[in-house]
């Protein structure tokens, strides 16, 4: 009987996948323009992005944590490498390097307080987010100040082997990220501080030190994606940005990772971003308006969560 | 006197992975004390969770005064009279007592929609001294001692004026005025024509204070005898059943003098108060008592998880030296290892792979630059199971799907893949089937054999005497007495435990 | 003679916050000349309302060992709604008030159900509705706008000189009524019962399921309640008025001793919390600090809630750990 349990379970994880991608087949039908390769381009790279943070995300809500702080890290390395790079080629490097180590730096506050100081991670990582949207606004002014070099900007504009940069470094990172947590021994302690942190300290797993250490992580990718972002729109002009807090959840959410109990993992997360991609390129395709994707994402989240909560042990 | 109340029919009830009850039929009669004893994992507290609604049985009815009745919570049988004490603490902390004692029923109270307090308190107050409690009903449960929120559970037990009250291990925390305060209720209580279902592993008390009692046994119902017609001795072989020669395995004859552990004067909190023994090489050590004498304390202070308090004294020695430890992992890199009897919320990562759980102890071992040395890792994780007889249908299967006694095998086996010298083990046969138990005692044998010392508490008699080369019996956080294995009776153990003879 | 209401909440754990609030408030008050002014007494009671009562509504979530991040977008759309709706006539206005009402009632259900039936952790849910509620209110009200009556304003905000009565009034009346609730209603009561050991609820007999909704419900009527307060105040609609509310909102139910983990707080905390955090707006506005500063001082104070209530929880287990 257990065993039947598990695969009706296993099943209907594979059954939303099944669906999501008879979905994007169909729509695909209804709306041929989707068969065009700028398409796809234009989602591998907002997806490259989306998927970077996500990876960062995917690891903290394995912990049963959750980073609320993503948005505000890659705003927040946007605005402070225009103003550093100034334009600057020779710059590029170092400022880069200086972003991404705040970014882990910042993660590594959240990490801190999530582990050392007990506070809730819904808590904690809102009010780092708090703090650094404040910072950003402090610093950089309402109007961006400063620009990046047109070197980056090519840089990430361009494609490699018809894949758009971003992209690959997002593969690049997955590969890497999915060795860390399967084969690493950083990545059982990972999951088996998910799936119960008292028997993983009791098997002596120091739990603080990685729950800090993924914090730190999901920091640095932030401030990556943030990086990249700055590279496309050059100046630090906000308007353009999009929060990518919210997507993420629901990329992991969408590729069914659960929120307690560290089952699932990044892998899962890559369908969840594809598909989360795809749905919005499809509607600024049919000119869906703000608020009604707004709507969508929020009917989505709810309703994937009902269908998943299926499949958590009773 | 001899009428029937309620009827338990054939009752059936499964987990994943355990029959916890096979067609179990227990009568309990009007106005008498049924007792219920098994050993731990016998099914007793999953019979009573279905007489109150909290679980539904498989299979099986409940007949309640010649009807059937269906309990689809424990609103239903509350409705029905039928009231229960719980051997966890069902009390919310930052009530008071008297809503506490009232919690669910507050709708009494209420007129217009708003309750009167002053009615409230005035009638908790009333029920605490009916059962002699002297407490102040505005403490919050928070602000009370152990023993105090146990009569505040009893006193909330008796708010629905009962027909059949169940108390499960009621008088754990009670000192022993208490305990005879509490039977003077139940003694009152039979005389206004209520039924009591006693759950208890004190055979005292039992022949104290119950009429009749049921023996459970691995799930299924022994019998169920008159108090008068039996004494202790047979009560407690009908809740074994087995001789004691041929379960377990046979100790060596030649025992080496190695000391491996030495404990000194070891004081913790209230728990422990200056424990004292050595550990032998290859040895199997039990540590006998009733619950809660200590004995959980002191494998969790050897390991180095015993939260930390002023009055903590005494040393700890391996292989003659001083040990400093203060968290499990020193612990496990000295080579301790400690097996909890909480293995579904200590000892495993139930969403994990059997693979994931055995190897994760000793993962430093089989690395390179912290990258898992996979095929090593394969070939140890195979040996173990394959070693430890564990039944799953692979390694990538999640701990969760197993059944009990192969669960405690996984988490044996993860510790076994420490090598380590010493295991402290504590319980580790509860709610495991009989076949397991003696594979794992075998194992024990085994593993001493080969070297490992091994410190077990257990409340299984039976199981303490069959297996261990020394018992120490622990009362009140000290050693009171160490007897050698084989050479001492279930009596002469218990009486030790009973704090006879000190 | 020591029972009524008191006893209710005699052991709650609100001294701590106004401690702290009389001693900001007095550094304030001598720091700031234009602080201690009359008019500014009087801003600083009409921004309380608001943030006392949905930082009321969020507490009653929290009490249950909950959470609703929706509070926020619950606000905005509250006002958007009755933007649309009110007119001048007598009908329009009364419209106007009963659909965002109603409005709550029905976000509460909704996040009410899918918790308890489906089980599903309540920040996940709380956040899909949040971004559901966001879109809904931009697609109704995408720019400021609208049109909220005047004589609704007036009754709203009625001043006497410079005591602003109408909202002292609406404070007291739903302070009230919150107290009455919790305090001496049966599931006001479970809804402690619920957060403190929800099990122990459960076993008892209670309705734990309703428990909660009501807990939801009661939260969404709360911030549908400011939503029109807002809106009054602004006398027309901003589709971003409620963001700000959803970290107030945690911030005075947090500071106002209502525990993150569940049964334990008091709307007589929950007010000092909401008179903190209104000064500490006020003081912003006074100081002319950049509303990025705030962020930050904002966020720093999260934190202090946060480890208040953290702290408080420790000292309470350390207390009843000691007896084990």
């Amino acid at each position: 009987m257990d065993i039947a349990v598990k695969k009706w379970r296993f099943n209907q994880l594979l059954l939303v996948y099944i669906l999501m991608a008879a979905f994007m087949a169909i729509s695909g039908i209804f709306k041929p323009e989707v068969w065009v390769w700028a398409v796809w381009e234009n989602v591998f790279f907002w997806a490259g992005i989306l998927g970077i943070v996500s990876i960062g995300q995917t690891a903290v809500i394995l912990t049963n944590g959750i980073d609320l702080s993503i948005g505000a890290i890659m705003i927040f390395t946007i605005m402070l490498s225009c103003r550093l790079m100034v334009g600057l080629v020779e710059r590029i490097l170092p400022v880069s390097v200086f972003c991404l180590l705040l970014g882990a730096a910042l993660g590594f506050i959240n990490g801190l307080g999530v582990a050392k100081l007990k506070v809730p991670p819904i808590l904690m990582t809102l009010a780092t987010s708090t703090s650094v949207y404040g910072l950003t606004w402090l610093y950089g002014g309402a109007g961006g100040r400063g620009r990046i070099p047109m070197v980056a900007n090519n840089f990430i504009m361009g494609n490699l082997l018809g894949i758009p940069v971003v992209a690959v470094f997002w593969i690049v990172l997955l590969i890497l990220f999915i060795f860390l947590m399967h084969r690493t021994t950083f990545g059982r302690k990972v999951y088996s501080i998910g799936s119960n942190p008292r028997a993983a300290s009791l098997s002596g797993v120091n739990v603080d030190k990685i729950i800090t250490w993924v914090y730190a992580i999901s920091g640095f990718l932030s401030a990556l994606a943030g990086l990249f972002l700055a590279f496309f729109v050059v100046s630090a002009s906000m308007q353009w940005v999009d929060d990518y807090t919210l997507p993420s959840i629901g990329a992991v959410i969408l590729g069914g990772t659960s929120f307690v109990g560290g089952k699932g993992g990044i892998e899962r997360t890559i369908i969840g971003v594809i598909f989360w991609r795809y749905l919005i390129s499809l509607m600024t395709m049919v000119k869906t308006t703000y608020p009604l994707r707004l709507m969508l994402e929020g009917a989505i989240i709810i309703g994937l969560m009902i269908v998943y909560s299926g499949m958590r042990r009773d | 006197m001899t009428e029937t109340i309620v009827r338990m029919e054939s009752i059936s009830k499964t987990f994943p992975g355990v029959k916890a009850l096979d067609a179990v039929t227990v009568e309990v009669r009007k106005g008498t004390v049924h007792a219920i004893v098994g050993e731990n994992g016998a099914g007793k507290t999953t019979l009573i969770k279905i007489l109150v609604g909290a679980l539904r049985p498989d299979r099986g009815e409940i007949i309640l005064k010649g009807r059937r009745v269906f309990f689809k919570s424990p609103a239903d049988a509350q409705r029905e009279r039928i009231s229960v004490v719980h051997q966890e603490s069902m009390l919310v902390p930052y009530l008071s007592v008297a809503e506490n004692i009232f919690i669910g029923q507050n709708r009494r109270f209420s007129h217009f929609g708003f309750i009167n307090m002053r009615e409230l308190y005035r009638r908790a107050e009333e029920i605490l001294n009916s059962v002699g409690a002297n407490l102040d009903t505005e403490l919050l449960i928070s602000e009370l001692t152990p023993s105090e929120q146990k009569q505040v559970e009893i006193a909330k037990a008796l708010v629905t004026d009962p027909e059949i009250l169940i108390l499960d291990e009621p008088t754990a925390p009670l000192s022993e005025r208490e305990t005879q305060a509490l039977f003077r209720i139940i003694r009152r209580l039979k005389k206004e024509g209520k039924s009591i279902v006693y759950i208890s592993h004190r055979l005292e008390e039992i022949f104290q204070i119950a009429d009749l009692v049921t023996v459970l046994k691995d799930g299924k119902l022994v019998d169920t005898v008159f108090i008068s017609e039996v004494d202790k001795d047979r009560v407690v072989s009908m809740t074994v059943g087995r001789k004691i020669d041929t379960a377990f395995p046979e100790r060596p004859a030649v025992r080496t003098r190695e000391k491996v552990l030495s404990v000194r004067n070891l004081t913790r909190g209230n728990m422990l108060k200056g424990v004292s023994f050595d550990l032998y090489r290859g040895e199997i050590l039990g540590i006998a008592g009733l619950k809660g004498q200590g004995q959980e304390s002191l494998l969790r202070a050897i390991f180095g998880i015993y939260p930390k308090g002023k009055k903590d004294r005494g040393e700890i020695y391996l292989f003659g030296e001083k040990l400093n430890i203060n968290s499990s992992l020193q612990a496990m890199k000295s080579g301790i290892v400690f097996l909890s009897e909480r293995r579904n919320e200590e000892g495993l990562c139930l969403t994990l792979p059997v693979r994931h759980n055995i190897a994760l102890p000793s993962m430093d071992k089989r690395q390179y630059l912290e990258v898992i040395k996979w095929e090593e890792e394969t070939r140890a994780v195979k040996k173990m199971v394959s070693d430890l007889k564990i039944r799953t249908p692979s390694l990538a299967q999640a701990v969760e799907y197993l059944s009990g006694g192969n669960r405690q095998k996984v988490v044996i086996g993860k510790w076994l893949l420490t090598e380590p010298y010493i295991f402290l083990v504590d319980e580790p046969t509860v709610g495991i089937d009989v076949e397991t138990k003696v594979e794992l005692y075998h194992l024990f044998r085994r593993l001493s054999n080969q070297g490992v010392s091994i410190l077990m508490v257990s409340s299984d008699l039976i199981e303490i005497l069959g297996l261990c080369d020394r018992i120490l019996v622990m009362y009140n956080g000290r050693i009171v007495k160490e007897f050698k294995g084989g050479e001492v009776t279930e009596q002469e153990v218990a009486k030790a435990m009973w704090g006879e003879g000190e | 003679m020591r029972i009524s209401l008191g006893k209710a909440f005699r052991r709650g754990n609100y001294m701590g916050v106004y401690l702290i609030l009389v001693i900001f408030i007095i550094f304030l008050s001598v720091m700031s000349p234009s602080f201690r002014s009359g008019r500014n007494w009087s801003n600083l009671a009409t921004r309380i309302f608001p943030l006392f009562i949905v930082g009321l509504g969020e507490s009653f979530v929290m009490l249950t060992g909950g959470i609703d991040i929706s509070i926020g977008a619950q606000v905005s759309l509250s006002a958007a709604i009755a933007s649309c709706i009110m007119g001048d006539s007598i009908s329009s206005i009364m419209l106007g008030i009963i659909c965002p009402l109603i409005g709550g009632v029905l976000v509460g259900l909704l996040n009410g159900f899918v918790v308890t039936r489906f089980k599903v952790a309540p920040f996940i849910i709380t956040l899909g509705t949040m971004v559901l509620l966001q879109g809904l209110t931009f697609q109704i009200r995408w720019m400021p706008g609208g049109y909220i009556s005047k004589e609704f304003a007036d009754v709203v905000l009625y001043r006497l000189g410079i005591l602003p009565l109408g909202p002292l009034v609406s404070l007291i009346i739903f302070g009230f009524l919150a107290i009455v609730i919790l305090g001496k209603t049966p599931i006001g009561r479970n809804i402690y019962a619920v957060g403190g050991n929800e099990e122990a609820a459960r076993l008892a007999g209670v309705n734990t399921s309703r428990v909660k909704i009501f807990a939801y419900v009661l939260c969404s009527l709360f911030c549908a309640l400011a939503g029109l307060y807002e809106g009054a105040r602004m006398q027309c609609a901003d589709p971003h008025v409620g963001d700000p509310f959803l970290m107030d909102g945690i911030m005075v139910a947090t500071l106002g001793g209502t525990s993150l983990f569940g049964g334990q707080g008091s709307p007589i905390g929950v007010i000092g919390g909401a008179i903190f955090i209104a000064s500490l707006g006020n003081m912003f506005n006074l100081l002319d600090f950049n509303t990025f500063t705030q962020y930050i001082i904002k966020g720093f104070v999260l934190v202090s809630c946060i480890l208040l209530s953290h702290l408080q929880v420790s000292r309470r287990t350390e207390i009843s750990r000691r007896q084990v």
